[in-house]
């Protein structure tokens, strides 16, 4: 409890700090750093959507290219190609907010995401639980931001389902690596704003964990692992 | 201070949240000076500007974050003093730290009364032992709990408490020496 006389003769004090001509531009810069609010549409759905219309065009392609007659070059069956990934769309799910607090009790293996959500210096910004019309659930999406030494802007997609959401079906062509004996795909891309972006996939226990990271720093994707080896 | 200043501080900083850019604006009308004045007292005039600056960054992204319940003064000035050691550390400079710079700050714009109260206090606070006077920087200027001035000091909670009466009392006690002797 301060001293009110005190408190009193301080705040008159300060009243008459003698501040110096400061730039007309001091707030305007920190303007710009204001996140608008977008639509409550998840993001992940937004993605999913564009995703959507580059399968469309993409379907349209493999058409004319179906036509074409290739027959001649082509090799048998086009041995040693992986086989095709599995997919879902977001038209095959619904998908219902979630609680951060309480994501343990989904599943353990969101215990990583529930802790950076009652850490002072991390928030998780929005949660969902994504399930298919027969109620298993396919995918655990979250936004976070951890400040570890840097900032993380992060996406985390947990996934249950044995096929693959489709927007995230390019993170299994990244380059493979190991780190602290987890194995991993690992895509490394710029964002808009040039910051690195590391797009990270890891199996464990039966459950994919998909992070994309924005972050100044360039191996972001080795803290997203630490996370998951905390769980 | 008044609660209701503290309300339209919180509301300021919940519109930054909600992402109307303008009501930094009123944050800085309303703490700009304090923000000032705490930048000064680690980093010294030459940096303050620029720790202002990089603090009102901070807030508008890290609005979101903010609890209403929290005293917004605290929660502001805390951003510029961690903002003004970062400063530091990437410098690998040592704090102006000088709480002597921090009691220089009053204005020859202040009335001639206001004035002599803002100098007198100054005085006061040089008069105080260090740790005196660094608690009643911690607790007047940067709005920290007794837990965090505990913290801060590396002091028990107990022991930050009796520091804290004791500036305080001999902070009243040289003020009220200085206005007899007026």
């Amino acid at each position: 409890m301060k001293d009110q006389r005190l408190d009193e003769q301080f705040k008159e004090y300060f009243a008459g700090v003698d501040i110096p001509e400061l730039p007309n531009n001091i707030v305007s810069d920190a303007k710009k750093s204001v996140k608008r609010r977008e639509s409550t549409l998840p993001r992940f759905a937004k993605i999913a959507s564009i995703a959507a219309s580059f399968v469309l065009v993409f379907a349209v392609a493999a058409v004319l290219i179906a036509r074409a007659d290739f027959s001649a070059v082509a090799p048998d069956g086009a041995a040693g190609d992986p086989p095709p990934v599995s997919t879902y769309e977001i038209s095959e799910l619904r998908y219902d907010e979630a609680n951060a607090y309480t994501l343990s009790k989904v599943d353990n293996s969101l215990k990583f995401i529930e802790n950076l959500a009652y850490k002072s210096n991390s928030e998780v910004k929005d949660a969902y639980i994504t399930r298919f019309a027969d109620e298993t659930t396919a995918f655990v999406y979250a936004e976070v931001t951890f400040i570890s030494g840097a900032r993380y802007d992060a996406e985390i997609f947990v996934e249950y389902a044995a096929e693959t959401f489709d927007p995230l079906k390019g993170y299994q062509d990244g380059a493979a690596g190991t780190y602290r004996g987890l194995s991993y795909r690992l895509t490394k891309e710029i964002a808009d704003n040039g910051e690195p972006v590391n797009k990270l996939l890891v199996e464990r226990g039966g459950v994919k964990y998909y992070f994309n990271v924005q972050s100044s720093d360039e191996n972001s994707y080795l803290k997203c692992i630490e996370l998951l080896l905390q769980n | 201070m008044p609660d209701k200043q503290a309300e339209q501080l919180n509301k300021l900083i919940s519109g930054v949240a909600k992402g109307v850019p303008d009501c930094l604006d009123g944050i800085y009308i309303f703490a700009g000076k304090r923000m000032f004045a705490v930048a000064v007292s680690l980093v010294g005039r030459d940096g303050a500007e620029d720790v202002v600056h990089d603090s009102l960054i901070k807030i508008a992204r890290f609005a979101h974050k903010y609890r209403q319940d929290e005293n917004p003064y605290g929660w502001i000035l805390k951003i510029v003093r961690n903002t003004a050691l970062d400063l530091i550390r990437k410098k690998k400079a040592h704090p102006a730290a000088s709480t002597e710079e921090f009691f220089s700050l009053s204005s020859s714009d202040y009335a001639p009364d206001k004035r002599d109260d803002a100098i007198m206090l100054e005085q006061a606070m040089l008069r105080l032992a260090h740790d005196e006077r660094r608690a009643i920087y911690l607790k007047y200027f940067i709005d920290m709990t007794v837990r965090e001035i505990a913290a801060e000091m590396k002091i028990s909670k107990s022991a930050a408490d009796r520091l804290i009466k004791k500036a305080e009392e001999n902070l009243k006690i040289t003020l009220s020496a200085g206005r007899k002797g007026d």
